[in-house]
């Protein structure tokens, strides 16, 4: 006799976000600088932007409030212009 | 996704394996979810089984009744406690806990489930000996439910999403009940506005439990003391992100307090008042060591005096106070995560 389970889990949700695409040059794109106020984001990224511009690139920085808390919209929409974001940082 | 997905396994597979080889279990054998038991867990609920209570992060996904029903059978729970995990995902999932944050942390804190009310007898709940460890099928499974939907259905996978560098023994279960019946203040959920016969759920992000032994203290600036003493210790979230704390008080410490004439109000303001470290000692650790400009601490907390003792958290009111245990003088601490705690009745 076949037995029946109930699935427990997550369902229409996608295991994992997709990827965003690479950018194929760097060139006057704009590039986000996300901080997330973790200790040493500021520098990391000030690293990280100075190097993009020194790629061509536009650089813009903003800053989380908190870094436990997901990015709040606003911050969100002064990202939608970028061409890419890199944020920071992990502990 | 309204309905769970069903799974048919062959005669050949064994269940408990199957669910092993799905991803689905904490680690321990789980009871298989056939569709008998879940019915069976929904019962009594008069709820449909679409129905979505919450949506648990960091997947954001869907806890509809039918799901949260499938992790209860997993997890060993009884029809009975139904009610009180349904209580669990509504409070947990309040803005307030930022359970998404906690899900994902490097920091190893888990929520912990309080229970208040009538509700605990029904159950038959444990409140006394041991209240934080193993021996009673209601608070282990309650716990283990909680903790299941956190990862099944939140998704909080050990290493990829949930980034806790350690974790703690909580995070399999963590489920009390207060022992109201010795408590010699309101309980909980009454300190909270609800009436003493409405049971309630309250959730805490927090630690495990650090024991504070005092066997020989009998008045209560000495018991209060050594009860300041153990939570203001260095590497506490709360030091540098501030939040809420907990302290399990056992039956015969809050005795003693309550026999010197002092509330809960009382206890709250002196461990308020007398868990503080000096700047000078706090710049040595925390996310932004010696920047102390950038902890979230109250204005009035000098960012220059060295000897400046500065508090665990904000206010008297967030240090909460639940009597538990058996007999015997140890209280207990837990730190908590930096969000406060949240309670609802349970329905």
């Amino acid at each position: 006799m076949s037995i029946i389970l109930l699935d427990p889990a997550a369902e229409g949700v996608p295991d994992f976000l997709p990827t965003a695409d690479r950018l194929k040059e760097l060139a006057g794109k704009r590039i986000g600088l996300l901080d997330n106020i973790k200790h040493n984001a500021e520098y990391l990224l000030a690293s990280v932007g100075a190097r993009f511009e020194e790629l061509g690139c536009e650089v813009k920085a903003v800053r989380k409030k908190t870094y436990t808390k997901i990015a709040e919209p606003h911050i969100l929409a002064a990202l939608e212009d970028c061409d890419a974001v890199v944020t920071a940082i992990g502990d | 996704m309204a309905v769970a997905t069903r799974h048919t396994l062959d005669s050949t597979d064994d269940p408990i394996q199957y669910c092993y080889d799905r991803g689905w279990t904490d680690g321990l054998p789980v009871v298989p979810p056939t569709e008998e038991r879940v019915a069976a867990m929904l019962a009594g609920a008069g709820l449909p089984r679409d129905r979505v209570i919450a949506k648990i992060p960091p997947a954001w996904a869907e806890a509809t009744v039918e799901k949260i029903a499938v992790n209860c059978v997993m997890a060993g729970c009884l029809p009975g406690y139904f009610p009180v995990v349904l209580a669990a995902v509504r409070a947990m999932t309040d803005p307030a806990l930022n359970l998404n944050g906690m899900q994902c942390s490097t920091h190893l804190s888990t929520p912990l489930v309080v229970v208040n009310g009538p509700i605990r007898a029904a159950l038959g709940m444990n409140s006394g000996s041991n209240v934080f460890g193993q021996g009673n099928r209601a608070n282990a499974t309650i716990g283990r439910a909680v903790k299941l939907i956190l990862t099944n259905i939140g998704r909080a996978i050990p290493g990829v999403t949930d980034k806790a560098t350690l974790g703690h023994p909580g995070k399999y279960t963590y489920c009390i009940a207060e022992n109201e019946e010795q408590s010699p203040w309101d309980p909980l959920h009454v300190e909270r506005g609800l009436k003493r016969e409405q049971s309630a759920v309250t959730i805490f992000g927090c630690e495990a439990p650090h024991n504070i032994n005092n066997q020989a203290s009998r008045n209560a600036f000495d018991l209060c003391h050594t009860i300041a003493d153990t939570m203001a210790t260095l590497g506490k979230n709360m030091f540098y992100a501030q939040g809420e704390v907990m302290v399990v008080m056992c039956p015969s410490h809050a005795e003693t307090i309550a026999a010197d004439g002092w509330s809960k109000l009382h206890v709250k303001e002196y461990l308020y008042e007398k868990a503080r470290k000096p700047l000078r000692l706090v710049k040595l650790g925390g996310l932004y060591g010696r920047e102390v400009s950038r902890n979230f601490w109250p204005r009035w907390v000098s960012r220059t005096d060295e000897d400046e003792m500065v508090p665990l958290v904000r206010r008297p009111s967030e240090i909460t106070l639940v009597v538990a245990g058996g007999p015997g003088r140890h209280t207990a601490f837990l730190p908590g995560w930096a969000t406060p705690s949240v309670t609802v009745p349970i329905e």
